[in-house]
């Protein structure tokens, strides 16, 4: 141990500066410590060098695909569909590449985005409503399959999808509802992902199992 | 049926988050972590296999760390973990964030460092003396097993010390339709400073000889926190403001322990907080007038009714109808908002974890007891107390390069006649 006579105390650090004052020490007294602390690493980032670079790229490209149109426009807004492919790009990014991830969780997002994807292009190529009335609905019913098959492949696993398989359930319903606002004008397809969800909630009422109910107990406490 | 299938079908367990942890895993990031670690320092190196063992045997007897946390529709809550916790040796700086989908879902990470066995806890789980209650079962475990001839033998049946599994939230337990207290949203005075490196944080510790310590202050007739909680204002007030009147009061978050004011043994959070400090008008204040102003407002604040106040502030707003039903990302809107209008409440925390006591054979093989606080970057400074037998631990964590405030507090402490050894975790060598 050694001693800073400004600080008047005594220092443990295997150290001849002070760790307070940064006044040289004085008076060792033979005992040599041990340092109890790592050496830590000061070359830890807030993001690594990749996720720089995809963030830099994405914005530089959406400024450019927005002025590039606009000094060009000739009647189609084509950069809204680049911008929404870079940010459908980072969604994928962000949540499907994560390894923890739920799968069903995955799927519910993806989607949600493609969807949304779908009915920017389908807007900005003239709209004449393919993306809600045949696209989207099918891709509704596709997640709802999807996540059937996952949960009777991992039936012991049930409870974990559970949430995600309602969410997706409910989506299913949305062609449905656009149906009646007149928003869709061909309802065969939407009718078909509203059977579908029925029979995905209904199911999972009947065959549930305590597993399942306890789950939903659990995800909707209050 | 072997034991895994038989896992599969039992019905998982679950407990709702208590009063005060709902806050936390909505503030929480990497840049505020809102873990704290509660470290023991042994006599000889640790031995990580049967540390792991100690870990194994321990987990049994703490279900309320045995858990991951799970997103509800309308709250956060607790379930069952099934896997296993697993030690590592320390590697980065303390108290860094615990992420709940890494570290097998657990929601504390043990590690270790030549003699130091560190539990770091994020504060959703438990309180302070939650996660000592942990850290003396595991390290009298530990301390069995390292020091037996034959470390095949087998591990006490009975828990080491004092365990109950009790999952009461006893702030609802205790609630009372009185008075309630508001959110405190006035300003502070706020530290500011340089700052280290991203996610490194500055330790500097300082022991002190506990009975010295206690005879000085039952001389003065105030407690240990009074005490040093004087000691910062007045360190403050001497170093950053120069001795000049300033517009915000320096103000002080001292955490307080509810389970003896309200005789609870839950395992989960319960701790309220005092806050004491001054306003800085004058520039020739003396210690001792700071010291009996502080003693005062300590002993003003440190009442039942004071914490049933508090409590009933709390209670109230979770047990509104129309709160409990909005989604929880509503919520949490809700909750940082209000969060964001009381954080430059304070200047800085200190929490003082008492003393700890461990069976007498266990005595001789543990050095001493330490307590570390995540700190960010409104509070970038943070004190944290733990004696055990003949030994006091100050130890400060700091975002900030400058040690203004840990000099003055050191230099106050020796000039008063105390004996002080400091040690620090070398952060502020780098930057000399």
């Amino acid at each position: 141990m050694k001693t800073c006579n400004r600080c008047h105390v005594r220092v443990v650090d295997n150290t001849n500066l002070c760790p307070l004052c940064h006044s040289v020490l004085t008076d060792f007294d033979g005992n040599q410590s041990e340092n109890m602390y790592p050496v830590s690493d000061l070359t830890v980032r807030g993001y690594n060098i990749l996720t720089r670079i995809l963030i830099f790229a994405s914005i530089v490209g959406g400024i450019t695909s927005v002025i590039m149109n606009y000094i060009t426009y000739n009647g189609i807004m084509w950069s809204v569909l680049t911008v929404a492919a870079i940010l459908y790009f980072w969604a994928v990014i962000i949540h499907s590449f994560k390894h923890h991830a739920n799968i069903a969780a995955k799927i519910l997002v993806q989607a949600v985005c493609a969807s949304i994807m779908l009915v920017i292009i389908d807007f900005v190529i003239g709209y004449d409503g393919w993306s809600v009335n045949y696209v989207v609905p099918n891709l509704f019913s596709l997640a709802n399959l999807a996540v059937l098959i996952i949960i009777i492949v991992n039936h012991l696993d049930w409870h974990n999808y559970v949430m995600y398989q309602i969410g997706i359930a409910l989506l299913g319903f949305i062609p449905i509802v656009l149906f009646f606002f007149g928003v869709i004008d061909k309802p065969l397809i939407a009718i078909i992902s509203f059977i579908i969800s029925f029979l995905s909630l209904l199911g999972t009422y009947i065959f549930g199992e305590k597993t399942v109910k306890s789950e939903l107990k659990r995800r909707f406490h209050f | 049926m072997d034991k895994i299938a038989i896992r599969h079908f039992s019905e998982t367990k679950w407990h709702k988050l208590d009063n005060t942890a709902t806050i936390f895993p909505v503030i929480s990031n990497r840049n505020f972590s809102s873990v704290y670690r509660v470290s023991v320092r042994l006599k000889q190196n640790i031995v990580p296999e049967l540390l792991q063992r100690a870990l194994d045997d321990t987990m049994p007897w703490f279900e309320s760390f045995n858990v991951r946390i799970r997103r509800g529709v309308f709250w956060y809550y607790f379930e069952t973990n099934k896997k296993r916790p697993l030690i590592s040796e320390e590697q980065s700086g303390p108290c860094g964030y615990i992420d709940p989908t890494a570290n097998n879902n657990f929601l504390f990470r043990v590690s270790y460092f030549k003699r130091r066995i560190n539990l770091e806890v994020f504060h959703a789980v438990t309180d302070g003396s939650g996660a000592i209650n942990f850290l003396k079962e595991l390290s009298c475990r530990y301390i069995v097993l390292a020091n037996q001839e034959d470390s095949s033998a087998a591990a006490p049946e009975l828990p080491i010390v004092e365990v109950t599994s009790d999952f009461e939230d006893s702030y609802v337990k205790n609630y009372t339709k009185t008075k309630k207290a508001g959110l405190d949203t006035n300003r502070s005075y706020q530290m500011k400073g340089d700052k280290l490196p991203l996610f490194s944080t500055g330790v500097v510790q300082g022991y002190l000889d506990t009975k010295s310590l206690l005879n000085f202050c039952r001389q003065k007739n105030i407690t240990i926190t009074q005490y040093f909680s004087a000691v910062l204002v007045w360190s403050m007030y001497k170093e950053f403001l120069n001795s000049q009147p300033y517009k915000y009061p320096i103000m002080i978050f001292v955490p307080v322990n509810l389970r003896p004011f309200f005789d609870s043994t839950s395992t989960l959070n319960f701790f309220s907080s005092i806050t004491v400090g001054m306003k800085i008008e004058r520039s020739d204040y003396t210690f001792d007038e700071v010291l009996t102003l502080i003693a005062k407002q300590c002993k003003e604040q440190l009442t039942k009714e004071h914490f049933s106040q508090k409590i009933a502030g709390n209670v109230a707003l979770g047990k509104n109808l129309a709160i409990r039903f909005l989604p929880r990302q509503i919520k949490n809107l809700i909750m940082k908002a209000a969060y964001l209008f009381s954080y430059k409440s304070t200047t800085i925390t200190v929490s003082n974890l008492g003393s700890v006591r461990v069976p007498e054979k266990f005595k001789k093989y543990i050095e001493h007891f330490e307590l570390l606080i995540s700190v960010t970057d409104r509070e970038p400074t943070k004190c944290g107390i733990v004696s055990f037998e003949d030994r006091l631990v100050v130890t400060f964590t700091s975002r900030l390069c400058n040690t203004y405030l840990q000099r003055a507090f050191f230099r106050k402490l020796s000039a008063d006649g105390l004996d002080v050894v400091i040690e620090s975790n070398g952060a502020y060598y780098e930057n000399v």
